[in-house]
């Protein structure tokens, strides 16, 4: 069987990562044009949109879908390359992609938010930190860990609970992680679904990331929500804690692939043709 | 002296060209030889005897056949395989919307999200049918070959 963890060739790396990031843009492309078609016609909009609101929206929107998009990736990789190093290769992709994700959701959408914004007389009272943008989250968590308000209240930029804000600080780095795991996931997938028809193994993979990303979607919504008492609860763990779904749905699709492709110990023991590969 | 690759510059290796160097190094080296020696033992271990040759090219055909029948039966979409992935692509596409917030904004109604989704939904479909023909197309052509 081909090695959990083994080192790919150059050419393999190169073939495996463009299949994954192909995969992977296709899908994330196809995702935010639904979506953006879908609030543009069927959204009221409180005012017409600008350039840079219009381009803040999808750079939020590529942040977000990135990362769920990172399984198709997984699944690319292992449709056309099953030689060794796919563990490796679905890593580094995931990496890539969540780091992706990052840039446009941290970086290019705050700063095109903000330029939105820039014409407009109360900016520095609307924005007191500057955009969104990591630094900016922590110029606010160091003032509002400086000066505690009477009360906190979320969605106050210089009131928010400073939990709050590691939260919002944290999450998108949790996403570069879900996106390594859920890159991971699509190549388990993938790897589980081998023997079946290509449709069914289509379907089945399309099925096992829905599932994955809408279980790791509701964990996140519900530790992120913002009605949760911010002063107490810790934001970092809030911002982590939901990894736990991916992690155990890899946990449980790596012990089904273990038990389809492994030889079995117990099974060489206990026969007299000796080994064999189980499942296949 | 560095020895060379005893694999490549063996005279059993249909279409690789010996140099003179290679041959004087394996008339020299004690080493080279004896790797020679057991390469050409296994290969004559392994080579069939002529009188099953026949049977073997056989088998072999019958074998390759089946692999590319089989490739050719997995392949093959069929109306239920475009029906699910029509109604995964929907459920994708709605859950995409809904958590991005699209739906709870002012001016969307159920209905709208109800036909993006199947929308994403037809287009998936359309997708994967294409995919199944691709590789239809790809293992008749494997198999013709």
């Amino acid at each position: 069987m081909t090695g959990w963890f083994e080192r790919p060739t150059a050419a393999a790396s190169m073939a495996g990562m463009a299949h994954a990031l192909k995969a992977t843009i296709v899908w994330t492309l196809g995702l935010v044009a639904a979506i953006v078609v879908f609030v543009t016609v069927a959204v009221d909009q409180p005012q017409p949109w600008s350039g840079w609101t219009w381009f803040a929206y999808v750079a939020g929107q590529l942040g977000f879908v990135l990362p769920f998009a990172a399984f198709a990736g997984g699944v690319a990789i292992w449709g056309r390359n099953t030689a060794v190093g796919s563990t490796a290769i679905a890593v580094l992709a995931g990496l890539l992609i969540g780091l992706a994700s990052y840039a446009s959701s941290e970086v290019v959408n705050p700063l095109a938010e903000y330029a939105a914004l820039a014409d407009q007389p109360d900016v520095a009272d609307m924005r007191p930190f500057g955009p969104s943008t990591p630094a900016g989250k922590l110029r606010q968590l160091r003032f509002v860990d400086a000066n505690p308000p009477g009360q906190y209240r979320v969605g106050h930029e210089t009131r928010t609970p400073p939990n709050r804000v590691r939260l919002l600080l944290h999450v998108p780095a949790a996403f570069v992680v879900f996106s390594i795991l859920n890159c991971l996931l699509g190549l388990y997938a993938s790897r589980l679904t081998a023997t079946l028809r290509d449709a069914s193994r289509r379907n089945g993979c399309l099925a096992i990331g829905l599932a994955g990303g809408l279980g790791f979607f509701v964990a996140a919504y519900a530790a992120s929500h913002p009605n949760r008492d911010w002063v107490a609860v810790s934001g970092v763990a809030a911002a982590w804690i939901p990894l736990a779904v991916p992690l155990l749905e890899a946990m449980v699709l790596g012990v089904m692939i273990r038990y389809r492709e492994d030889v079995s110990v117990f099974d060489g023991l206990n026969s007299r043709n000796g080994p064999h590969p189980r499942g296949t | 002296m560095t020895c060379p690759d005893v694999f490549r510059i063996t005279d059993d290796d249909v279409g690789t060209e010996v140099d003179a160097d290679g041959r004087e190094h394996l008339g020299t080296c004690p080493a080279c030889h004896l790797d020679l020696l057991v390469i050409r033992s296994a290969r004559e271990a392994f080579e069939p005897e002529p009188e099953i040759r026949p049977d073997l090219d056989h088998l072999n055909e019958l074998v390759m056949r089946r692999i590319a029948e089989r490739r050719i039966q997995r392949a093959i979409v069929r109306p239920a395989d475009v029906w699910v992935t029509a109604l995964l692509g929907a459920l994708t596409a709605a859950a995409a919307i809904l958590t991005t917030g699209g739906h709870l904004q002012p001016g969307a109604t159920t209905l709208e999200l109800t036909l993006a989704a199947a929308g994403a939904g037809a287009v998936a479909a359309w997708a994967h049918r294409l995919a199944g023909r691709r590789e239809h197309t790809l293992a008749l052509q494997a198999a013709r070959t």
